[in-house]
């Protein structure tokens, strides 16, 4: 991963493709009015979400709260959901054949992740992903390092590559190692795979 | 020229790796346009494009159009060129370079994709495209621009959708407004009075009609609950509780209750609230609307105390059990308190009675009332009385002419109200009603208690006239029930309508078992009805039928008609009656019914008999007496004659003047012997009805002559005269029984001669005047 080294900041806003895909895994798995009691119970008073429109990050956080209650799912369990939805279909929608064309099996995909991220960064300016690295690389593992100012966004990330190994049809471990929230520098997390049998 | 194969030596010296590395997708030809070289990415994917190919053979030039020839590239060498790959369709797009020395000509381009996953699907991956190389990240703009394109599709999508519900909703909405505004003008102009409250009954708006009504306008009213401003003295307060616990548990009601103005004025109003909710069914007004209803009110109360008066009149007996009913029907429909009667006695109006109830201590008013008494002009009664008008006193204690200000004013009366009670004319009394509070003159109600008391005046004139009547009918009923006689009466059909005590003596039926349900037929002997009918069909003339048509044929042309019949009892006893029927005419001279008085005969004609075998009896004993006198007389006449007969012969003989004398006595009694004895003999024959009048000629003078001889003979003692004086218009001859003439003449001479001691007898004979 050559340019893994990118750092960004934290997001203050976040596109509406992030609110998008939370609307389109609500109502794909508990229906519309489910996702208007969410709306409501967020104070969420926005009809369509403008996939390329900058929101607040406050809205995010206060679906994911409000589908939390509304779910009565534990909001971590709504964040690993979403951050699997993300990667099997949002991101499908929204980068489409670039998801595919970031790499053909998993650890190609990680690999391209700090370009990918560059380029996403290029055609949505307004938007500053968070600093993914990788490190300790082997056949069947490495370790994935997560920079975000923002709290709470770990199991997103776990979601993330929940949603890549079955992406790419590939098992895939994810085990977090170190924990910003408990005192770490920065989340890390533990990704091991088995190779894909098509791959 | 480099051979094909050969890496191009690039003019800034950039390395052929870096070369390919940086343009992967290039072209290298030489002057005929074949190819030399190729970017390795652009040969993986399109097979054919192999050194010493012919560009024209493997592509087609999209833009510009053309064959492309060498000439023809020169010529647009400045164009920009999209390049189709004729086999695989894949678009390069890129530019042609003469390198220096104009052997060789690169095309440098990229592919074009209008889709991400034309990457993937040609089979590539990020990693085949050269870093530099801006087609993926154009792609991805036009992804995100495709997406923002979605999204504002979606977003129209959902716009189009919402404008039509927002369209739905405005004309909802509009329709809403209108209904609402006609609402509202319907709610500010009616007449009817409109509240709105809060959730809590305080006053958020009120309409015109409510000002109109209460005199209270909406700023007055705002903040405050109705019922603190509108309630007063005279509210029920029952009514008022109960309003408040229909509000509590359903938030609605509907009572009629007595409200006040701003300016003191009670009025009544039904009154309807009704909840308004929110659309989550919290709620958040009352809404009241208030009807006027004091009109409506008084007349339902003026036809209440009518009918209680009414009713009151009709169940009672006397007016001095009425009227304290009556009082108290007024007094309740009314809600006052006090309500007294008046009897004008003479010049006084006397107390009567009275009905109060219980509030306060107005008992203490009519004990105060018992005690007194009104002349003409006094007081309330007495000016009443006077003027024979109803009065009103809106305020007693303002009132100066109300004598009992005082006491009324201690037991807490303000108003009152009195009304003549007129009896055929005259003033026969007076009722009066009084109220706690002050109350407002009210011509209606002064109206309605004329009435009421014209009709008590009425109740009294009927009693009278009942009275007197009564009085009648018990005479009536005593002579009926009293009399010996049988007295039946009958309506026109002949069904019996009366059947008196001596008719059920006499007939044997109850009069529960005729009355109404038969005709006097049943008491009748049809043979003798039959021979009536045929009777009175010969004497009227017309066909009488044998019926009740026989007992009144008679009579119902006037005519009386009294008769025998016979009775039959109902133990079939059959006994003589003289039936008296007369028809029964009202004031227009129509029969309604017949009456037939009947007296049973049975005594009195066996008493008839009697008599008549009594009189019978004493004839036969009076013939037996005559007979035996008339005998008697003719056995003595015979021996008389002899002794007369000798004695005459006697006196022919000589004889001294002793012998003579005693001789002329003995004729002169045998002659009186015989006359009595010939009177008796006339007298039994008179009895014996035997005497016979005869009629012969004879002369009256002579008839004179010789009753006078005779009669001078009877006492020749006494020294009297006698003398006969014969009138000169006697004829000489007359016409009659000069026998019974003479025996008349011949004791009334006689009787003269006899009770005459002196002086003179005359008979003096005249002719009387022709009859």
């Amino acid at each position: 991963m050559a340019s893994a080294g990118n750092t960004v900041h934290g997001f203050e806003v976040m596109y509406g493709m992030v609110n998008k895909a939370v609307e389109d895994m609500v109502v794909m798995h508990h229906g519309e009015s489910v996702w208007e009691q969410i709306k409501a119970k967020a104070g969420v008073d926005v009809e369509v979400f403008m996939s390329n429109e900058s929101y607040s990050d406050d809205i995010t956080y206060n679906l994911v709260g409000a589908a939390s209650a509304v779910l009565n799912v534990p909001a971590e369990q709504i964040l690993i959901g979403f951050g699997e939805h993300w990667v099997l279909h949002t991101a499908q929608e929204g980068y489409g054949g670039l998801m595919s064309a970031a790499g053909k099996t998993l650890p190609d995909f990680l690999r391209n992740l700090p370009n990918f991220h560059s380029r996403v960064a290029m055609i949505f300016p307004k938007l500053r992903p968070p600093r993914f690295e990788c490190s300790d690389f082997t056949e069947q593992s490495l370790k994935l390092h997560y920079f975000s100012h923002r709290p709470g966004l770990a199991p997103f990330v776990v979601g993330l590559m929940q949603g890549l190994g079955k992406m790419f049809s590939t098992p895939v471990t994810i085990r977090q190692a170190e924990a910003k929230d408990q005192g770490a520098d920065h989340d890390v997390f533990d990704v091991s795979w088995t190779p894909a049998p098509a791959a | 020229m480099s051979q094909p194969g050969q890496p191009v030596s690039p003019p800034i010296g950039l390395p052929p790796e870096q070369f390919r590395a940086a343009f992967p997708f290039h072209l290298a030809l030489d002057r005929t346009l074949k190819l030399i070289e190729a970017g390795s990415t652009l040969r993986r994917i399109c097979p054919d494009v192999q050194p010493s190919a012919d560009l024209d053979q493997i592509f087609q030039s999209i833009r510009p159009e053309g064959r492309i020839t060498l000439e023809w590239v020169l010529q647009n060498i400045l164009r920009f060129f999209l390049l189709e790959h004729r086999a695989t369709k894949l678009q390069l797009r890129g530019e042609f370079i003469l390198l220096p020395g104009e052997e060789t000509l690169l095309f440098l381009g990229s592919p074009w994709f209008t889709d991400t996953s034309e990457i993937a699907e040609r089979g590539l991956s990020f990693e085949d495209f050269a870093i530099h190389d801006p087609v993926v990240d154009m792609l991805q703009l036009f992804q995100a621009s495709k997406v923002a394109l979605a999204d504002a599709k979606k977003l129209a999508a959902k716009l189009t959708v919402q404008r039509t519900e927002l369209r739905a909703l405005n004309e909802r909405l509009r329709q809403q407004e209108a209904e609402t505004r006609k609402l509202a003008l319907i709610a500010a102009r009616t007449n009817n009075a409109v509240v709105l409250t809060d959730a809590a009954g305080v006053t958020v708006w009120v309409n015109d009609g409510f000002t109109r009504l209460t005199g209270y306008t909406l700023a007055e009213m705002l903040g405050k609950k109705p019922g603190s401003i509108l309630q007063g003295r005279g509210t029920d307060s029952e009514t008022v509780r109960r309003m408040g616990e229909r509000i509590r548990e359903t938030g609605s009601f509907r009572e009629d209750i007595l409200n006040y103005g701003k300016d003191g004025r009670s009025y009544w109003v039904s009154v309807e609230v009704q909840p308004i909710r929110d659309d989550q069914g919290n709620l958040t007004n009352f809404m009241a609307i208030e009807t006027d209803i004091t009109a409506r009110r008084a007349g339902q109360q003026r036809l209440a105390i009518q009918f209680e008066v009414s009713r009151v009149l009709a169940e009672a007996k006397e007016i001095t059990n009425a009227l304290p009913l009556i009082i108290q029907a007024i007094c309740e429909k009314l809600g006052w308190q006090v309500g007294q009667a008046w009897r004008t006695t003479g010049e006084r109006l006397r107390f009567f009675g009275a009905w109060h109830t219980t509030a306060g201590n107005v008992a203490e008013f009519v004990n105060v009332s018992r005690t007194v008494e009104f002349g003409r002009e006094m007081g309330l009664p007495g000016r009443t009385w006077v003027t024979g008008e109803p009065m009103w006193i809106q305020d007693l204690s303002q009132d100066a002419s109300f004598s009992r200000q005082e006491t009324a004013e201690r037991t807490g009366l303000r108003a009152g109200f009195a009304f003549p009670v007129f009896v055929r004319g005259n003033v026969w009394g007076v009722l009066e009603f009084f109220s706690r509070t002050i109350e407002d003159p009210d011509g209606s109600l002064l109206q309605t208690v004329s009435a009421v008391g014209n009709q008590i005046g009425e109740f009294i004139a009927r009693r009278e006239t009942e009275d007197a009547l009564h009085e009648t009918s018990t005479l009536h009923h005593a002579i009926l029930e009293g009399a010996n006689y049988s007295i039946i009466s009958t309506a026109p059909d002949g069904i019996i309508q009366t059947f008196n005590s001596a008719a059920e003596r006499m007939l044997g039926y109850t009069s529960e078992e005729v009355v109404g349900k038969v005709t006097p037929a049943i008491i009748h002997d049809v043979g003798e009805v039959v021979a009536r009918a045929s009777e009175l069909t010969r004497e009227l003339g017309r066909k009488v039928e044998p019926g009740f048509d026989t007992f009144i044929a008679k009579v119902a042309l006037g005519k009386p008609d009294d008769r025998e019949w016979t009775y039959i009892r109902k133990d079939g006893h059959r006994f003589p009656v003289l039936l008296s029927i007369t028809a029964l005419f009202d004031e227009n001279g129509t029969v309604v019914g017949y009456l037939g008085v009947a007296s049973d005969i049975t005594e009195s004609k066996r008493i008839a008999v009697e008599l008549v075998k009594a009189k019978e009896a004493a004839e036969e004993a009076n013939r037996a007496k005559s007979d035996f006198l008339a005998t008697m007389s003719h056995e003595i006449r015979t021996p008389m004659n002899g002794v007369l007969g000798m004695t005459e012969l006697l006196l022919k003989t000589n004889l001294n003047s002793r012998q003579k004398e005693f001789a002329e006595a003995v004729a002169q009694s045998a002659n009186a012997l015989l006359y009595v004895i010939d009177d008796v003999l006339d007298f039994s024959k008179i009895e014996a009805g035997k005497l016979a009048i005869v009629s012969e000629d004879f002369s009256i003078r002579s008839l004179t002559d010789a009753v006078l001889e005779v009669v001078a003979h009877h006492d020749l003692k006494k020294k009297i005269s006698l003398a006969a004086i014969i009138h000169h218009d006697v004829p000489i001859k007359v016409k009659g029984d000069a026998q019974r003439l003479r025996q008349v003449l011949m004791n009334l001479a006689g009787n003269a001669v006899k009770f005459t001691e002196q002086g003179e007898v005359v008979v003096r004979v005249s002719t009387a005047l022709a009859p």
